[in-house]
């Protein structure tokens, strides 16, 4: 595969990475990279350790062996503090069980680049936590309760998070499951745009097919713990492929108009 | 912890303001209410005197106001300060745990600090009747110091059991501070029985009080307090990205394990060193930080001053009530936050928590 990004920088490398719990293996021996200014998909069946790739990335899972670099460097050379300046995280679902107003959790973002030897620190009124806001239009809901949002809203609110911290690395875990086909739109639309303008690198779990085949630029497709086809998203969306994945029948048709597959079961 | 609806929160820098200036009057209040009674210009013009140093002032004192300073400068103030410094500590430690823990039940004591420091003080209490004491330690207050000794110790076991490869969990450090809790309260029962006429002497100890506070503690306290309460409070935005959960906190670069590590070693060594000099007083560690909570909103950057100032406030006016209401009798100051806290506390929970 010859495309014109493997000419790019590399931003994010994984070699041999196998990631799981204790002595379970849950991917193994993984070899992927990601690029600033793509947009990556990761596709698989339930339990295949998409969830859990996410976090060995940002290290809240240690990884089992292999090695990882960002920008060049080891990543568990990395801080606690410079990774989250580096790498943020969308996560599926949270309970937040304190009445945070909509405009501290933003702040938190800010967090990895205010902390210093005297503790977190968090700055409410700062430019960027506006910017967050702006971006993500939330910026009329920024007084109000995050335990009084709806489930669309407070996914905009931690996205709104996620980009106060600056990261050039994006995760995202299934950021749109629970919402309605409007809010997930949105969500991922505002992704896609900071992915072109500003050059960020993404990388979503996806549960939903068609959502994948509209927003990502490039794709890895995880089965049986490894990374069983990846590549753009034109060249992996195809009936064989699918059908091995999920071990269903599948039509792929494109829909005149938008330029990208979609997948429609047949059942 | 149930959510607070569209609350409208206080100002906090208000808030505080107007704390500090009820705790000036109760402070003051304080002193001037007692067995002795003492016009309120003589204990005025001590306080003024002690905080503006006219020491000249002194030896124009006649009879009546020699008493008053007497009285006010050696016994009620340093008692009324200890009471500040203990209410103080034990309302920010509570809003510590509350957060580490992300327990709205949990209270300074949840970790089985005070059952340590109630074990270590019925053994001092207990001792002279079965040993005789070394000559250097006749004399000298240890209850206290026994006190301290036997917090640390419970303290170290609770971190010992909970501990799992520097990593501590909130459910770990509440289980493994209930079973050490309830092991040294089997003892403390166990020493009741052989106690005999020290029998009386353990219990008001364990119920907790202020009476024979003296300068030097409040010196030792202070210090102690406050380094603690700073340490606290420079965390103070840890706690609240750790109220959103392990893994997002890690994700925002907060290093869970190690901070929780820290405030959970703090906060409980200035639980301990509060329960070593005035007993075990239940409530104010509780209810404190839930009032603020209600008040201010969940940020513990505000929440910890104002719980410092709203817990010393309280300790006061609870202890000045407990020396005061049933005349010469003292009742322990520990009933009187219990008797009070506890229907005042219903009160705003019926009003706040269930709109």
């Amino acid at each position: 595969m010859a495309s014109s990004h493997e000419n790019w920088d590399v931003l994010f490398e994984a070699n041999n990475l196998s990631c799981g719990y204790g002595t379970q293996v849950v991917l193994n021996k993984l070899n992927f990279k990601l690029w600033p200014g793509f947009f990556c998909g990761v596709l698989g069946p339930n339990g295949c350790g998409k969830s859990t790739l996410i976090n060995t990335i940002c290290r809240v899972n240690e990884p089992l062996s292999g090695s990882m670099k960002f920008a060049g460097r080891e990543l568990s050379m990395l801080s606690r503090q410079e990774l989250a300046t580096n790498i943020a995280v969308v996560p599926q679902e949270t309970h937040i069980a304190f009445p945070f107003k909509v405009r501290e959790v933003v702040a938190m973002g800010r967090n990895p680049h205010l902390t210093s030897f005297f503790g977190a620190g968090y700055d409410l009124k700062n430019e960027k936590v506006n910017r967050a806001l702006a971006a993500t239009g939330i910026a009329h809901l920024s007084e109000r309760d995050i335990t009084h949002l709806s489930g669309g809203e407070r996914q905009l609110v931690l996205l709104a998070r996620a980009l106060a911290q600056e990261p050039k690395l994006l995760l995202l875990d299934e950021p749109t499951s629970n919402l309605d086909i409007s809010h997930a739109v949105k969500i991922l639309s505002l992704v896609s745009a900071g992915v072109a303008q500003e050059k960020l690198a993404a990388l979503a779990v996806f549960h939903d097919l068609n959502l994948a085949c509209l927003f990502a630029d490039y794709l890895f497709l995880v089965k049986d713990g490894t990374i069983r086809y990846q590549g753009e998203t034109r060249e992996v969306i195809t009936e064989k492929i699918l059908t091995d994945l999920y071990e269903l029948p599948v039509k792929v048709y494109s829909p005149p108009g938008i330029g990208r597959p979609q997948v429609s079961v047949l059942v | 912890m149930k959510d607070l609806s569209q609350q409208r929160r206080i100002p906090a820098l208000f808030y505080c303001l107007m704390l500090m200036l009820l705790l000036f009057m109760t402070v003051v209040g304080a002193a001037t209410v007692g067995a002795a009674r003492l016009p309120l210009a003589s204990v005025w013009q001590v306080i003024v005197d002690l905080f503006w140093g006219s020491t000249d002032a002194v030896e124009t004192l006649d009879s009546v106001g020699a008493a008053a300073r007497m009285i006010v400068l050696e016994v009620r103030l340093p008692r009324i300060f200890t009471a500040l410094l203990v209410g103080a500590a034990l309302g920010v430690a509570g809003a510590v745990f509350q957060g580490l823990l992300l327990n709205p039940l949990a209270d300074p004591f949840t970790i089985g600090v005070s059952a340590g420091a109630a074990f270590g003080a019925t053994i001092a209490i207990l001792l002279p009747t079965f040993l005789v004491l070394p000559v250097f330690l006749s004399g000298v207050a240890i209850v206290p110091w026994f006190a301290f000794v036997g917090a640390l110790l419970s303290l170290a076991l609770v971190y010992f059991i909970a501990n799992n490869r520097g990593r501590v969990m909130p459910e770990s450090m509440i289980l493994a501070g209930v079973i050490v809790a309830s092991f040294l309260s089997a003892l403390i029962s166990f020493c009741k029985t052989i106690a005999g006429e020290k029998l009386v002497s353990v219990v008001f100890w364990i119920m907790g009080g202020f009476s024979g506070a003296l300068w030097s503690q409040v010196l030792l306290l202070l210090p102690y307090c406050v380094i603690c309460m700073l340490i606290l409070q420079a965390h103070a935005g840890d706690l609240n990205i750790m109220a959103m959960g392990d893994t997002t906190a890690l994700q925002l670069g907060v290093e869970v394990h190690k901070i929780r590590r820290r405030l959970l070693l703090v906060a409980a060594l200035m639980t301990a060193v509060a329960v070593s000099v005035s007993g075990v007083i239940g409530f104010v560690g509780l209810v404190v930080p839930h009032i603020n909570r209600i008040l201010l909103g969940p940020d513990h950057r505000r929440l910890l001053p104002a719980s410092g100032l709203l817990g010393g406030l309280v300790l006061v006016a609870a202890d000045t009530l407990a020396r005061t209401v049933a005349g010469a009798t003292e009742i322990p100051v520990g009933v009187v936050t219990a008797l009070l806290g506890a229907p005042f506390f219903c009160v705003i929970f019926k009003k706040k928590f269930h709109q």
